[in-house]
């Protein structure tokens, strides 16, 4: 329950007149304090390779690591296993999407369908995905199947329950103008509650693609799935400091790449939104 | 054809009860009401009398508890396909993902081909004085330039009947009377029959050939006046007129008695 009430907000949409004057900018020129910030984090880690309080078996200098991830870049086998990650992560969320869109809307038409499932998905959706590893690695081995095992479930949720409560959220002053205009079933459907409805499925989207690419890379990381999280995985058995190190910036760039492009296709599928009119 | 004209659409005997806490809350009683074709009715109350209630129950959206509504001989079970609302509130009413020329489409058959369509709902935004602004988002116009979208929009579906329901409580005065003009000019060029939903006395007289005061709880018409005016109106001439003062006057003290009544019995 509450963790419902908890995702509702993300895409709640404002409506009225005031939507439309949101500031154009919260802060000027974020990018200076954000640049302050990396360069603070960068020093600290600095600072602490040098003090000697962390054995080197545990921390890698920066300069290293940086040096070693700009020598990793060059090799085939880094994006090879870029590729694989993000081939496993795509079929994921592709699958996923498939999947939780049209059950998303079928959930919302229908109250009926929504409240009698309700318990089900609250139960369903609190399994952590985390628990399904050993299961996959027991049935499919290091596979790509393990990886969509773990991926798909858990990327369901977000999108389910976002399309749900997006079509749930329908403007009834919408819906009575397209039955006044005599629009039938598929016609408001299609042109009045599933166009109202994005802006909670490309929130869904964002949380599921987020945690997707999360997912994979613990999976490979564990039982050595080939991708980035395999390459993790092996250096951390070997005893790498700096390529663990060096591996993770990776894996953390790989995420943030795919948070970025995720937002980027989000604004451009919602233009019309009021939280993204106000950025254009 | 046996009916008469003052027969086009009617309410008989309509009452509705909404629910409320598991007991009926009856809004409506006994509403009897006739609009010829091609007349203006405009139907005054205060807020809360079931002036909206009347009117999506006349536009079909609303399944009265008792009697019933006739649009040109047939009875109204959903809404009719010659008839068109607009409603007070079109930020909500427009769809934001849709140009105003999609905005104004939306309503058009896919049976007409993209060209009609096209071009009669450019021809719409003209007739509302929006030449040119298709493209645009509704949210990127003001507050009455979206009302015309809707008009228009409603004027698109090439409607014999035009039900409004406080169309221009949201705009600003000036937009206001720009507004009340323009639906003037409309119907005097269509001959549209329209039926306008308002709090606002003074908007019922100026736009109206009728006015019906809905009032009581549950309500009926309890007045129904004849507004002795030209249909060329004019904001300061018509609304100095003598004739358009008695009216104003009349259903002002109708509404006042009514409340004042009200007043005395809770």
């Amino acid at each position: 329950m509450t963790q419902i009430a908890h995702e509702r907000p993300l895409a709640a949409p404002l409506r009225g007149p005031a939507a439309a004057h949101t500031p154009r900018s919260a802060g000027r020129r974020p990018w200076v304090a954000q640049a302050a910030v990396l360069l603070g984090a960068l020093a600290a880690w600095e600072l602490l390779d040098r003090s000697g309080i962390v054995s080197d078996d545990a921390l890698a200098p920066p300069a290293a690591t940086f040096a070693r991830l700009g020598e990793l870049l060059v090799t085939a086998e880094v994006w090879t296993a870029v590729g694989q990650t993000l081939t496993g992560w795509g079929i994921g969320i592709a699958i996923a999407i498939a999947l939780a869109v049209p059950l998303g809307i079928g959930l919302g038409l229908s109250n009926f369908a929504y409240r009698s499932t309700r318990l089900v998905v609250d139960f369903l959706r609190t399994i952590p995905a985390l628990g399904l590893i050993p299961l996959a690695a027991l049935v499919f081995g290091a596979s790509r199947s393990a990886v969509l095992v773990v991926v798909v479930p858990a990327c369901v949720w977000p999108l389910l329950l976002q399309t749900a409560y997006g079509v749930r959220d329908a403007d009834p002053l919408a819906l009575e103008t397209a039955r006044s205009f005599r629009l039938g079933t598929w016609g408001t459907l299609r042109r009045v509650v599933l166009p109202g409805a994005l802006p909670f499925v490309a929130t869904g989207l964002r949380l599921s693609a987020i945690l997707g690419m999360l997912l994979a890379m613990s999976i490979e990381m564990l039982i050595l799935v080939p991708g980035v999280g395999a390459l993790l995985g092996t250096a951390q058995r070997n005893g790498d400091t700096v390529d663990v190190y060096a591996l993770t910036l990776l894996a953390a760039f790989l995420g943030l790449a795919v948070a970025l492009a995720v937002s980027r296709l989000e604004r451009r599928m919602i233009r019309w939104h009021p939280s993204v009119r106000s950025r254009r | 054809m046996t009916m008469t004209d003052s027969e086009f659409l009617q309410a008989i005997g309509l009452s509705h009860s909404y629910v409320v806490d598991r007991a009926a809350r009856p809004v409506l009683h006994g509403v009897d009401l006739q609009v010829r074709a091609g007349e203006a009715v405009c139907v005054v109350g205060h807020s809360g009398t079931g002036k909206s209630t009347l009117l999506r129950c006349l536009a079909g959206l609303l399944r009265p508890t008792g009697g019933e509504v006739r649009l040109d001989g047939r009875r109204v079970m959903e809404p009719p396909p010659d008839l068109a609302v607009v409603f007070q509130d079109y930020s909500r009413s427009l769809m934001p993902w849709m140009s105003i020329l999609d905005n104004v489409m939306l309503p058009l058959r896919r049976g007409l081909g993209s060209q009609e369509r096209r071009s009669r709902a450019q021809q719409a935004l003209a007739d509302v004085g929006l030449d040119g602004t298709g493209s645009l988002y509704p949210w990127q116009v003001s507050g009455g330039m979206q009302q015309r979208v809707a008009i228009a929009r409603a004027l698109a579906y090439r409607p014999g009947v035009l039900l409004m329901d406080e169309p221009f409580a949201s705009v600003d005065a000036q937009t206001r009377a720009d507004l009340e003009d323009m639906v003037l000019t409309i119907r005097r060029d269509t001959g549209i029959t329209l039926v306008v939903v308002t709090h606002d006395i003074d908007e019922a007289v100026y736009l109206a050939d009728r006015v019906v005061v809905l009032a009581g709880t549950p309500a009926s018409i309890t007045a129904d006046l004849r507004v002795d005016l030209p249909p060329e109106r004019d904001q300061l001439t018509t609304k100095a007129d003598p004739r358009f003062l008695a009216v104003r006057a009349e259903v002002f003290n109708m509404i006042r008695t009514e409340l004042a009544r009200a007043g005395r019995a809770t």
